[in-house]
C-alpha cells in the first residue's frame, strides 16, 4: 500500500505505467528500480564518491583490517589478533604521553579556534558588505600560508637567541634578561605550538560560517524585531545561531578531525623526536611507527583507535548540531 | 536600492578598476626599467686606505703589521716616485746559498718538464726549481733609485695538488706590508670535449684540465682585494729580497721589480688612440659567446645553462651549457680568458649579456684586452646589478658606452673578480670587530661575567654598573662604532647602486644596538651576549661583501649605440614556462642521459637499473665512466637513476609495487641494516670476489652492514675526524703543542680559556661514541642483543664526555668555521667538510693551520687509541634483482681502487677542492690531493677507524642517549640516573624488536655459529 501510494505522488495518473527493467515486487528489485530512476543523481555524486572510495573508504579498511596483523612494507602480513591494541593500552608509555599532547592540544585549541571562528565570521557579518571580502580574506590567509608564515614568522618569533623577536622584545622591556628557549624547554614545546595552531585555525570552518551569516533571512530580523528582539546579541542567540546550525555542525566536524590530527606543525616547529618527546602527538607517534620502524600493522592500530575518538566526537557533534526530526 | 544606483555603482567600479589596472601596468613598467642595470658613479674608488682611531699608534709606525692600503697612504704622503726606468732582474738561480732555507727539491731546471709526451717548460739553467714544502730563497739586489716597483714573475708549476703556489716577500728582513706573506702564482685551466652530447641531445659537461707553461704574474692580492698590482718601495743601493716558495713545487725564472703601469684616462685613451666618430665601426655587430673560455685560473668556474628565452644557445629544450659564472664566480681574483676576431681596424662598442646573481649585489670585474687595461675605468669596472638579464654595453656613468679601439684580427679579453671599492668597509669592518672584541674583554673582566656552556655570558642582571667610571672613553667607543656602522652602511648601498644587499641588514643592527648602548651605558654588560652575537653577524658580512657573483652569455663588439632584444618579457616567460611544462611530461628528468655507445650488439646486453643519490652534476661524472668502462668492459647497460633526497624512501615504494632497481648507490648507512633484516638485500658478502674487494677498505667500516653473518651492504664514502688548530695562536703565541691525549686538551684549556679562547668539540650523541671506544667500551655486547651503555667503562665515558661541557665549559653551540677564523676558537675537532670550508673559503688563513689526530686516551701499556668512527653511504643490492651477478660486478667495478681513484679526481677537477671525494676506499683516499702532512693524519686517524655494529632497534640508542645528554648537561640531571633510564628505554625497544624478527641468541651471527 505504500509502495502504491508514493509512486501515486511521484507520477500524475493520466500517465500509462512503463515496462520496468526490475520487478518491483522484490525489495532488490525494487531498489534498484529506484536507483535507475535516479541515475543522474548518481552520476553527478560519482566523481565525489568514486575518489572518497579510493583515498579515504578503502584506505580506512585497509588500515582496520591491517591493525590485526603484523606488517613491515617489504614481507606479507601476519595476523596476529589483539596483539597490537593489546601494546598499544597496555605497554606503549609513549603512546599515553602522544595521547596527553593531543588531548592538551584538542581540548585548547578545538573549542577555542571554534568559537574564535564563529565570533570572527559573526563580527565581519556587521560590517558592510562591500569591505567584507576584505576581512575575509584577512582572515582566512594565515590558515592558507601556515606552511610559508612558519619558517619566515613564527621560527623567527620564538628563536632561541636574543634575537628573536619575542625574546627580543622581552629583552628590551626588561622583563627578562636571558633568552627563553622556547622551542628547547619541555614545559614550553606544547603552548608554542597551541599559539602558532590558534593563528592560522581561522580555516574552511570560517568560510563556511561567514557563507552561513550571510544566508539569514533578512526577514527574520524584521519579524524578530517585531517580538522584541532589538539588540544585536539577542538577534545572534534567537536567529543567527539557529538558522546557521548546518554550519556549526560542518566546521564543528572539520575542528574535531584538524585538533586530532596534529602532527605536522610539531615536527616543523620542535622536530620529530622532539626534546624528551614534548611534542609527540598520536600522529607523530604514528608516523614514528610507519616510517621510522616499519610497523605498519601497530601504526594502523594506532590510527584506528585515532579515527574511532574522532568519529566519536563526531557523533557527538552531530548529536548537538544535527536537525532534531 | 534602485536599479539607476546599482547601474551607477556597476559603472564606477569598472571605471575605477580600468584606472587601478593602467596605474599598476605603469608602477611595473617603472619598476622594471628601474631594475634594468643602470651605471652609477664610483666615488672612493683607490687603494688607499685611511687609518681610523682604533689602531694603536706603535702599530702604525711599523708598516711589517700594516694593511697595504694603509702602507700605500704613508708612501704616497712621503711622495716617493713612481719607478720609470728598466726591470730590475734577478734570476732564479741567483740566489745566495748560504743565506737561504733550502731543501734538496731546490736546484737548476736542467731538465725539461714533460707532460703527456710534451714539453711544457723548456729547461734553463738560470731557473730555480721549488718545492712542496718551504723554501726560502734570498738574492741581493742593486737598485737604483729609492722609488715604488711592481713585482714580475716569471714561472711555471708543475702538476701537484691542484693548489696554487703561496709566496711570500720580505725585503731586508722585514715585511713591507702585512698581506705581503702570502701571495700566490695561479694555475691554469682549460676546458676540452665540450662538444659532446648524449643519447637525448643534451650536451655532456665539459671536462677541463690543467695548462702548463711559462707564466708571468704581477704581484698583487690574490683574492683581488686590491684595485691595483701592489707597488714596493725599495730604497736606493744594495736590498736583500727574500722570497719563499711553499705549498706547490715548480720553476721560478726571473724575479723582476718593473716600472708600474700607469692606465690612461678614458679621455687620454681616446687622444692616444686618436679617436674620431668617422672611424667607429659601422658594420654588422657580432656576436661572441663566452662560455667557453680558452683559458682561467680556478677550477671551479665554468659553463653553465640557463633557460631564459634568450640565452644563447637555448638551454629550454635540450639542455646546453650555454652560460659563463653565475653564483660559483664570486671570488675576487678568479679569472677567465676568451679571444675573438675583430673584422676591420676601428672603434668599437662593447657590451656583455649578463646577469647578477644576487640581489642588489653589483659585481666588479677588471677588464683587460690583450694583457693590458685599456683605461683606468677597466680596472675595477663594476657590472651593475641586474634583475634578469641585460644586454649593456661597458659605459661610463652617464650610461655613455665607451669606444674600445680594436686592431683587425684576433684579440684577448681577460676578465678577472674583484672586491670594488667595498674593501674600505670591509677593512673598517675589521677593526671595529677587534675593538669591540677587546672592549668586551675589557667589560666582562670588570663585571666578573662568567661564561656558560653554550659559550654566552651570564652577567648579573640585577647589579647597576658604572661603566664609565672605568672604561672612560665607552662612550667614545661605542659612538664611534655607530657612525662607523652607518657610514659603511650608506657606503655598502652606494657601491651596489643605490640598494643595499641582504649582507648590509647585520650592519644596520650593528650600528643601531651601539647606538642605542652609548646612550645608556648602564645597559652594555646586560647586553654582551647581544653585542657578540652581533659581532658575529657582522663577520658573516665581511665574507659576503666580497663576493660578487655574475653570469654571462655573449658579448657583443658593434657600432655605437647597437643594441638588440636581450631581455626576455611577459610573453617569452611564458612561452618558455610552456614549453617547460610540456617537458615536464615528456622528458624524465631523473634519468641521466648516456653518451652514445658504438656496439652493434647493445641491445642484447642486460640492462641493470642503479639509484645514486647524489647532484646531477656527479651524476653526469658516473654515467660517462659507466659508458666509457663500465658498459663497454663488461657488456652490462646501466640505467642511471638520479633520485633526489631519500633514495631509502624511493627504493621501499618501489619495492613493494615490485619495480625495485637492482643496484642502490650513496644511501645512508643506517638504511641496508633495517632493509637487510626484512629481506630486501642481498648479501654481498656470497659473492665471488668480496673478500679482494674488501681488502682495500677498513674492516670496522662494514660493523654497521652485519646482520647474521652476513654483510648486506658495501661502504662507498666514509668520513674522517682530525683535531684542526691555529698555528699562529696554539704554537706561536701560547707555546702550546696540539694535544695528544683528552689529559693534555684538559691540562690545556685553562690557558686557553683564561686568554679568551676555547676548544671546541661538538655536542651531539655521536661524539659520545668515541669516548665510549676509547675507554673500552661498545654500544652493544658482542651479540648485539643489549645494550652496553650499563658498563663502568660506558659510565666513566659518559662522565668525562658531559664533564667537558659541565666542568670545562666548551661551548656546546658554536660556528667553529666562523670563529676559527676570528681566533677565538682556535682548535678544535671537526671533518672533512670542514676541511673544504677552509681550503677554500679561508683564504687568509692560508699556512696558518694545521691538522692533527684526534685526542685519544692513554693505555696502560704507553699507546694512545684514538677510535673514532665516520660513517659515509655506501652500495646495496636489492633481494628482487633478476640480474645479482650483473648487480655485484657493477658494485665491484663501483668500489674498486681504479674507479674509486678515477671517480675522485673527476670530481676534483670538476669542482675543486670544495666538493672533493671522500671515498672509503683507502688506496683510493691515497691518491687524493692532500698534503703529505694531511694525509698521514687521515691515515693515522683512520687506522683507529671503530664504528659499531647495528642492531635491532638501533635507532634508540640514538634517541635515548640524547635525551640523557640534554638532561646531564642541560638540565643538571645526574649523569649515572640519566644514563640507567636512557639503558632501559634502548634495551625494552631492542627486546621488543627481537620478538618481532624471532632472534633469540644473536643479530650479528647465525644461531649455529654463535657458540
Amino acid at each position: 500500500m505504500k509502495k502504491e501510494k508514493k509512486e501515486k505522488n511521484m507520477r500524475p495518473a493520466e500517465q500509462k505505467p512503463k515496462k520496468r527493467l526490475f520487478n518491483v515486487e522484490t525489495r532488490f528489485g525494487y531498489t534498484m528500480h529506484e536507483v535507475w530512476r535516479y541515475k543522474l543523481s548518481y552520476v553527478l555524486v560519482a566523481p565525489f564518491f568514486i575518489l572518497f572510495t579510493i583515498f579515504t573508504l578503502i584506505p580506512l579498511i585497509a588500515s582496520t583490517v591491517l591493525s590485526f596483523t603484523y606488517f613491515n612494507f617489504l614481507n606479507p602480513p601476519v595476523f596476529t589478533g589483539w596483539d597490537n591494541y593489546v601494546y598499544l593500552f597496555v605497554d606503549d608509555p609513549l603512546f599515553l604521553k602522544a595521547f596527553n599532547n593531543t588531548m592538551f592540544y584538542a581540548f585548547i585549541v578545538g573549542p577555542v579556534g571554534y568559537i574564535a571562528s564563529y565570533f570572527f565570521a559573526w563580527f565581519i557579518n556587521q560590517i558592510p558588505t562591500r569591505v567584507r571580502p576584505f576581512y575575509v580574506l584577512a582572515f582566512y590567509a594565515p590558515s592558507l600560508t601556515a606552511g610559508v608564515a612558519m619558517s619566515v614568522v613564527w621560527l623567527v618569533m620564538f628563536a632561541d637567541d636574543s634575537q628573536g623577536y619575542l625574546n627580543s622584545i622581552l629583552i628590551q622591556m626588561g622583563l627578562i634578561y636571558e633568552p627563553i628557549q622556547w622551542l628547547k624547554d619541555v614545559n614550553l614545546i606544547m603552548p608554542v605550538i597551541i599559539i602558532i595552531s590558534l593563528w592560522s585555525s581561522l580555516g574552511t570552518g570560517f568560510l563556511s560560517f561567514v557563507a552561513g551569516f550571510t544566508n539569514v533571512d533578512r526577514d527574520l530580523y524584521d519579524a524578530a524585531a517585531v517580538d522584541g528582539v532589538v539588540s544585536r546579541f539577542q538577534r545572534l542567540i534567537y536567529i543567527d545561531i539557529p538558522q546557521t546550525m548546518p554550519q556549526l555542525l560542518f566546521a564543528a566536524i572539520l575542528q574535531i578531525t584538524g585538533a586530532f590530527t596534529v602532527g605536522a606543525i610539531s615536527q616543523q616547529i620542535v622536530g620529530h623526536p622532539s626534546p624528551e618527546d614534548a611534542g609527540l602527538t598520536i600522529m607523530l607517534h604514528l608516523s614514528d611507527y610507519s616510517g621510522q620502524r616499519f610497523e605498519l600493522g601497530y601504526a594502523s592500530a594506532i590510527a584506528v583507535v585515532l579515527t574511532g575518538i574522532i568519529i566519536l566526537l563526531g557523533r557527538t557533534a552531530f548529536k548537538v548540531f544535527g536537525e532534531k526530526e | 536600492m534602485n536599479k539607476k544606483k546599482k547601474q551607477k555603482i556597476v559603472r564606477y567600479s569598472i571605471a575605477a578598476s580600468v584606472v587601478v589596472l593602467f596605474v599598476i601596468a605603469i608602477i611595473v613598467s617603472i619598476v622594471t626599467k628601474d631594475l634594468e642595470a643602470k651605471q652609477f658613479e664610483q666615488k672612493r674608488n683607490t687603494d688607499v686606505m685611511e687609518f681610523n682611531p682604533f689602531i694603536e699608534n706603535e702599530r702604525r709606525l711599523d708598516n711589517s703589521f700594516l694593511e697595504y692600503g694603509k702602507v700605500l697612504s704613508k708612501y704616497l704622503s712621503a711622495g716617493y716616485p713612481l719607478y720609470q726606468g728598466n726591470p730590475l732582474e734577478l734570476r732564479g738561480m741567483d740566489y745566495i746559498p748560504e743565506k737561504s732555507t733550502i731543501n734538496s727539491d731546490v736546484k737548476a731546471f736542467t731538465e725539461d718538464y714533460v707532460v703527456d709526451g710534451e714539453v711544457a717548460l723548456e729547461a734553463d739553467q738560470t731557473a730555480v726549481v721549488t718545492s712542496t714544502s718551504k723554501v726560502t730563497l734570498v738574492y741581493n739586489l742593486d737598485v737604483p733609485e729609492t722609488a715604488l716597483y711592481n713585482l714580475e714573475l716569471l714561472y711555471g708549476l708543475f702538476s701537484g695538488k691542484s693548489a696554487n703556489m703561496l709566496i711570500g716577500l720580505t725585503i731586508n728582513g722585514k715585511q713591507p706590508f702585512i698581506e705581503s706573506s702570502y701571495f700566490e702564482v695561479k694555475r691554469m685551466y682549460e676546458f676540452y670535449e665540450y662538444d659532446r652530447y648524449d643519447d637525448e641531445g643534451n650536451q655532456i659537461r665539459a671536462k677541463q684540465r690543467e695548462v702548463f707553461g711559462w707564466q708571468k704574474a704581477v704581484l698583487t692580492h690574490p683574492d683581488g682585494f686590491y684595485r691595483n698590482p701592489y707597488l714596493i718601495l725599495l730604497q736606493k743601493g744594495t736590498n736583500t729580497i727574500e722570497i719563499s716558495f711553499s705549498r706547490e713545487a715548480g720553476v721560478i725564472k726571473t724575479i723582476s721589480f718593473v716600472a708600474p703601469t700607469v692606465n690612461p684616462t678614458y679621455d687620454e685613451y681616446l687622444n692616444m688612440n686618436g679617436f674620431s666618430e668617422d672611424k667607429i665601426y659601422k658594420g654588422e655587430a657580432k656576436q661572441i659567446e663566452l662560455e667557453v673560455p680558452v683559458l682561467k685560473n680556478d677550477i671551479t668556474i665554468r659553463a653553465e645553462w640557463n633557460d631564459d628565452y634568450y640565452s644563447y644557445p637555448p638551454s629550454y629544450d635540450l639542455l646546453h651549457y650555454n652560460i659563463f659564472g653565475g653564483a660559483r664566480w664570486k671570488d675576487g681574483g678568479t679569472s677567465a680568458k676568451w679571444t675573438f676576431e675583430v673584422p676591420e681596424t676601428g672603434w668599437y662598442q662593447l657590451s656583455f649579456r649578463y646577469s647578477s646573481s644576487v640581489t642588489y649585489v653589483a659585481a666588479y670585474r677588471e677588464i683587460k684586452i690583450d694583457g693590458a687595461i685599456p683605461f683606468e675605468d677597466m680596472e675595477e669596472y663594476c657590472f651593475p646589478y641586474s634583475d634578469g638579464w641585460v644586454l649593456k654595453p661597458l659605459m661610463d656613468k652617464d650610461q655613455k658606452p665607451f669606444m674600445f679601439y680594436l686592431e683587425e684580427g684576433t684579440h684577448e679579453i681577460e676578465i678577472t673578480a674583484k672586491v670594488g671599492p667595498l674593501r674600505h668597509d670591509i677593512q673598517r669592518i675589521e677593526e671595529c670587530i677587534e675593538s669591540i672584541s677587546s672592549l668586551v674583554r675589557r667589560i666582562t673582566q670588570l663585571v666578573a661575567a662568567t661564561r656558560q656552556a653554550d659559550g654566552s655570558y651570564a652577567v648579573q642582571a640585577n647589579m647597576d654598573w658604572d661603566l664609565q667610571e672605568y672604561i672612560p672613553d665607552i662612550v667614545e667607543l661605542l659612538e664611534s662604532y655607530s657612525k662607523n656602522f652607518y657610514e659603511i652602511y650608506d657606503n655598502i648601498k652606494e657601491a651596489n647602486g643605490g640598494k643595499a644587499p641582504y649582507y648590509g641588514s647585520a650592519i644596520k643592527v650593528a650600528a643601531e644596538l651601539f647606538k642605542s648602548l652609548a646612550e645608556d651605558t648602564e645597559e652594555v654588560p646586560g647586553a654582551i651576549n647581544e653585542v657578540n652575537d652581533t659581532i658575529a653577524g657582522i663577520s658573516n658580512t665581511i665574507i659576503a661583501a666580497k663576493e660578487q657573483p655574475v653570469a654571462f652569455d655573449y658579448m657583443i663588439i658593434s657600432e655605437k649605440g647597437y643594441t638588440q632584444k636581450a631581455r626576455s618579457g611577459f610573453w617569452q616567460n611564458l612561452y618558455v614556462g610552456a614549453k617547460k611544462f610540456y617537458w615536464s611530461f615528456v622528458k624524465d628528468y631523473s634519468a641521466i642521459g648516456a653518451p652514445i655507445i658504438e656496439d652493434e650488439d647493445i641491445d642484447k646486453y642486460p640492462t641493470i637499473s642503479v639509484y645514486v643519490a647524489t647532484g646531477r652534476e656527479h651524476v653526469e661524472i658516473l654515467r660517462r665512466m659507466i659508458s666509457d668502462e663500465f658498459t663497454r668492459d663488461h657488456r652490462i647497460k646501466v640505467d642511471v637513476n638520479m633520485v633526489a633526497g631519500g633514495v631509502e624512501g624511493q627504493i621501499m615504494l618501489r619495492y613493494v609495487a615490485g619495480n625495485a632497481p637492482d643496484v642502490a648507490i650513496s644511501v645512508g648507512a643506517g638504511t641496508p641494516f633495517e632493509y637487510a633484516i626484512r629481506g630486501a638485500l642481498l648479501p654481498l658478502n656470497q659473492f665471488e670476489g668480496f673478500e679482494e674487494l674488501k681488502k682495500s677498505y677498513i674492516d670496522d667500516a662494514f660493523n654497521p652492514y652485519l646482520y647474521k653473518g652476513n654483510y648486506y651492504a658495501f661502504p662507498e664514502t666514509q668520513s674522517w675526524v682530525a683535531l684542526f688548530y691555529r698555528t699562529d695562536i696554539i704554537v706561536d703565541e701560547l707555546q702550546l703543542d696540539p694535544p695528544d691525549t683528552w689529559e693534555d686538551v684538559y691540562e690545556m684549556l685553562p690557558v686557553l680559556q683564561e686568554k679568551g679562547y676555547d676548544f671546541y668539540y661538538p655536542y651531539a650523541p655521536g661524539n659520545y661514541i668515541p669516548f665510549l671506544f676509547q675507554h673500552g667500551g661498545n654500544v652493544y655486547d658482542e651479540h648485539a642483543m643489549t645494550s652496553s651503555l650499563d658498563t663502568v667503562e660506558a659510565y666513566n665515558a659518559f662522565k668525562e664526555y658531559a664533564d667537558l661541557y659541565i666542568k670545562y665549559k666548551i661551548p656546546y653551540a658554536a660556528n667553529f668555521y666562523q670563529r676559527f677564523r676570528n681566533g677565538t676558537i682556535p682548535i678544535g675537532i671537526d671533518g672533512h667538510g670542514f676541511f673544504s670550508q677552509l681550503m677554500v673559503a679561508a683564504p687568509e688563513l692560508k699556512g696558518k693551520w694545521d691538522m692533527a689526530p684526534i685526542p685519544g686516551h692513554k693505555l696502560s701499556d704507553g699507546s694512545v687509541v684514538r677510535y673514532a668512527g665516520g660513517l659515509g653511504t655506501c652500495s646495496i643490492i636489492i633481494s628482487s634483482t633478476e640480474y645479482p651477478e650483473e648487480a655485484w660486478k657493477f658494485i665491484q667495478w663501483w668500489s674498486s681502487d681504479e674507479v674509486q681513484t678515477q671517480y675522485g679526481q673527476e670530481v676534483e677537477a670538476t669542482f675543486g677542492v670544495a666538493s672533493r671525494w671522500n671515498p672509503a676506499n683507502v688506496e683510493a683516499l691515497k691518491t687524493l690531493p692532500y698534503t703529505e702532512k694531511e694525509m698521514s693524519v687521515i691515515l693515522e686517524q683512520w687506522s683507529h677507524f671503530k664504528e659499531a655494529h647495528n642492531t635491532l632497534g638501533g635507532y634508540y640508542t640514538h634517541r635515548y642517549l640524547n635525551t640523557a645528554l640534554n638532561q646531564t648537561i642541560l638540565q643538571g640531571k645526574n649523569a649515572r640516573i640519566a644514563l640507567e633510564d636512557a639503558v632501559k628505554e634502548i634495551n625494552k625497544e631492542m627486546l621488543r624488536k627481537q620478538k618481532e624478527f624471532g632472534i633469540t641468541d644473536s643479530v650479528l651471527y647465525p644461531s649455529d655459529s654463535s657458540n
